[in-house]
């Protein structure tokens, strides 16, 4: 009863055990590349004030959607230099859904919206899309009089809100700014440094990217549990419950101010409702559970001098012309996730709409 | 405990090596049966209790059954024996269900029922057959009561079998207890190449697939037909993989600790008919099946008339098996009708002198196959759903065209055409690449890929083994 080494040498052929090590690694490896996602990367800016992408730097999104976004100079995706643009720009300001990793340059927002624009014949405007993961619109509050000191042109600020969490206080915001309503309202800064950056930075340096999460899962995510049951079940906290009362109102209005006092342009919020068009317990949902809060907000825009455009009859729309939804891909859940191509574009048609019938931009169209 | 945890992994090593260190078979043994009861342990301790019963008991039951010659009394014993187990496998597993099923006629009569909450003890109904086919076999004189207690612990909490089979039945494990067994490096990389690649079609075939079954199933209402026609072959693929996943990785395990525990899976998509379905898929319990229920109601040996009923009676019983719930009643019985058809069509031809034999006329194999794999898929249907109404809008969503939302996972299609490919393979018995024989220059690196894949590509949400569920 023992493994014997004689036994060991007739059955194990090192040598195809060697190849084969060495082989399925350089396979992970390839198809990682070609399947996998990239790690993001970050750096300190000081012209920001934030942690940024490098500039020059690639993100890959293969889990969902297919895309590969390449940053600029100050965390812009797809425009190498913004500080450079000298056309009227408008700003759209938003989480995930405008940093938009999901989706080709091409099918962004921003570059849609331009698309109309030239199909006008206006060749003069430009858009930008200012996106980060997590983000909310207490760190546009922080960024936006920066952005317009590096890109002096911008001259509209829409701001896409993915869902109401982005604009009520009292959220958990990670590493970002945050919006707390106790003891009084105010907006708080968050400067705390992207967790892990260093040794992502080195998988990604050595093309080690396929490695990242498991690593990191085995380290960190691993609760080893060797005591007998019976196994109680892991529950999973809730995100702090969010109240939709008009009691918040005080805080939107408080909210709003703040922003208007950062800058001289418009603001523009986009309200992207999360669960409508979507498959919901084997039906399409078209009922906004957000509706009411929704339209506190609004009210307290319009009482604010800013704009407010509602996407939820465009999406439902969309979905009854189409059968389409706004959000998912085939390589994720239909109506879940992220904005699609169609999505996008429902939303630069918006902007694109808005400004054609709002009066206030026809100096910009005339140019 | 379940295989694809990385507590096992831990549990294992330390396993393997306390069997090196362990001197003697019987140490050994000592060794195995701790590993087992903490094994069973690790997910509920309390249900240790249920498992030292059943092995009390059918072992003196198995003594007396050899002692004694009287044949009603040997009637007895085995009587007892079935009726004590299957007690238990319905108290926990059926009660509820027959409860529930029953309330409403319980209700009229004026008989409140009320709830019942019991716990479905793990690897349950795997345990009871295993036992089951101890004692019966011990009645038949096919086989010599276990002398040794240890030994029969150990066959009854066997770890590698324990959760999700393959049904050991105790002819098989018994012999190789007995005997002492040499950890082998062979039989060691035969485990780990076995296991990774059960892993594999676990981990990163059937989660993967079950991700886009479990929504497309959740939604039915929402999909087109083509989407569910995708989601129906896919849970064909994603059952098979999970269970022959768990059959394969338990094979792996036995295998490396110096056990043989017998294939449970056989290309089981490639079958020529119904009936070659049955001798392809979860083998040891169609096995079981035909050995103690459908043999012992006489089989084919009576009536023709008898032998439909006998096959109904087996295939709804191994139907309820799988679950306390009609629709795996009707699951079952659905195989039943389509045993008995192949059994009327098989003596239909013989009786025309129609030959259809595949060899000799390859149109006829490929359309069995066709329709066996047809029929096979639509079981499924009521094997997956949670109720006859959600079964017919499945089915009726893939025989009449329905429009609606359509999802083509390219996921799910790449895996559906490799599936295929190897199906292929075997059918045509191309090289045996797809075997990774443990000799074959290729295999190390197949098998390292694949582990590669679940690390790196696995699904993060972890869906639980099906078959542990029965």
């Amino acid at each position: 009863m023992s493994f014997s080494v004689v036994s060991m040498k007739d059955s194990l052929n090192l040598k195809h055990w060697i190849f084969g090590f060495v082989f399925s690694i350089l396979a992970i490896w390839c198809l990682s590349f070609l399947f996998g996602d990239t790690l993001g990367l970050h750096k300190w800016s000081s012209e920001v004030g934030a942690w940024i992408r490098p500039p020059g730097s690639i993100q890959k999104m293969r889990s969902e959607g297919w895309g590969t976004s390449s940053f600029g100079q100050f965390d812009i995706i797809g425009v190498e230099d913004i500080s450079n643009i000298k056309v009227p720009t408008i700003a759209i300001w938003g989480d995930s859904h405008v940093e938009a990793f999901q989706v080709e340059q091409e099918k962004k927002m921003q570059e849609q919206l331009m698309d109309m624009w030239r199909a006008d014949g206006l060749m003069s405007l430009r858009s930008i899309g200012i996106g980060m993961s997590g983000q909310s619109v207490a760190d546009y509050y922080f960024k936006i009089p920066l952005y317009e000191k590096i890109c002096p042109s911008i001259f509209a600020h829409f701001i896409v809100i993915s869902s109401l969490g982005d604009v009520l206080p009292n959220q958990s915001s990670a590493n970002h700014a945050s919006f707390q309503s106790k003891p009084n309202c105010r907006i708080i800064e968050g400067h705390k440094v992207p967790a892990n950056w260093k040794i992502k930075a080195l998988f990604r340096k050595f093309g080690l990217d396929f490695l990242w999460q498991p690593v990191k899962s085995l380290l960190k995510d691993t609760k080893f549990q060797f005591s007998v049951g019976p196994r109680t079940k892991i529950v999973t906290l809730k995100d702090t419950e969010i109240i939709y009362k008009t009691r918040n109102e005080k805080a939107f209005i408080f909210l709003l101010n703040a922003l208007k006092q950062q800058t001289t342009m418009p603001i523009i919020f986009i309200y992207c409702p999360p669960n409508i068009p979507a498959i919901l317990d084997g039906k399409v949902n078209f009922k906004d559970d957000e509706s009411e809060a929704v339209s506190v907000f609004a009210r307290a825009c319009r009482n604010n001098g800013i704009s407010f455009i509602n996407m939820t009859s465009s999406f439902s729309n969309y979905y009854r012309e189409t059968g389409d939804f706004p959000r998912g891909f085939p390589n994720s859940r239909p109506s879940k996730g992220h904005f699609n191509d169609g999505g996008h574009r429902l939303i630069a048609k918006a902007i694109y709409m808005f400004l054609a019938m709002n009066r206030n931009f026809d100096v910009f169209y005339t140019n | 405990m379940f295989f694809t945890q990385i507590e096992f992994i831990v549990f294992f090593l330390l396993l393997l090596s306390c069997l090196y260190v362990a001197q003697g078979n019987k140490s050994r043994k000592i060794v195995l049966l701790i590993a087992s009861y903490y094994f069973y342990a690790y997910w509920d301790w309390r249900f240790l209790c249920l498992l030292l019963i059943i092995t009390f008991s059918d072992y003196q039951i198995g003594k007396y059954l050899h002692r004694s010659d009287n044949s009603s009394h040997r009637k007895i014993l085995i009587f007892t024996s079935i009726l004590f187990n299957l007690s238990i496998l319905f108290t926990f597993k059926y009660c509820s269900f027959f409860v529930l099923s029953f309330q409403h006629l319980l209700n009229l009569l004026g008989i409140h029922t009320g709830t019942l909450s019991i716990i479905l003890p793990l690897g349950i109904s795997f345990y009871t057959f295993r036992t089951l086919s101890y004692t019966i076999d011990v009645y038949r004189h096919k086989l010599k009561p276990c002398t040794s207690l240890l030994d029969y612990a150990v066959f009854i909490s066997f770890f590698p079998t324990m959760v999700a089979g393959p049904i050991v039945r105790a002819s098989e494990l018994l012999p190789q207890l007995t005997c002492p067994t040499i950890l082998s490096w062979k039989g060691a990389l035969f485990g780990f190449r076995t296991f990774s690649i059960g892993f594999f079609i676990k981990i990163f075939v059937a989660d993967r697939i079950a991700i886009f079954t479990n929504y497309v199933f959740d939604n039915i209402g929402v999909f087109n037909s083509l989407t569910v026609w995708l989601a129906a072959t896919g849970y064909s693929i994603q059952l098979y993989c999970d269970f022959a996943g768990y059959s394969m990785m338990a094979i792996g395990v036995a295998r490396a600790i110096g056990y043989e525990v017998p294939e449970n899976f056989n290309f089981p998509y490639l079958s020529k008919n119904i009936s070659d379905f049955w001798k392809r898929w979860h083998i040891t319990l169609s096995n079981w099946i035909m050995d103690y229920v459908y043999i012992s109601l006489g089989g084919n040996r009576k009536s023709k008339l008898r032998t439909y009923v006998n096959l109904l009676f087996a295939m709804g019983l191994c139907g309820l098996w799988h679950g306390a719930a009609w629709t795996f009643a009707f699951w079952g019985l659905f195989h039943g009708f389509a045993l008995a058809f192949h059994r009327i069509w098989t003596a239909w031809r013989v009786h025309s002198k129609i030959e259809t034999d595949s060899g000799s006329y390859p149109f006829y194999g490929v359309v069995g196959r066709i329709i066996t794999l047809l029929t096979v898929i639509v079981g499924w249907v009521f094997f997956r759903a949670d109720g006859f109404n959600s079964a017919l809008v499945i089915l009726s969503k893939m025989f009449f065209h329905s429009t609606g939302v359509g999802w083509y996972h390219p996921t799910v299609l790449f895996i559906l055409f490799s599936f295929i490919l190897i199906q292929f393979a075997e059918l045509f018995q191309w090289k045996e690449y797809h075997r990774l024989s443990l000799s074959a220059w290729y295999t190390p690196a197949a098998i390292f890929t694949m582990i590669w894949l679940c690390i790196v590509f696995g699904p993060k949400e972890f869906a639980p083994f099906i078959y542990s569920q029965f």
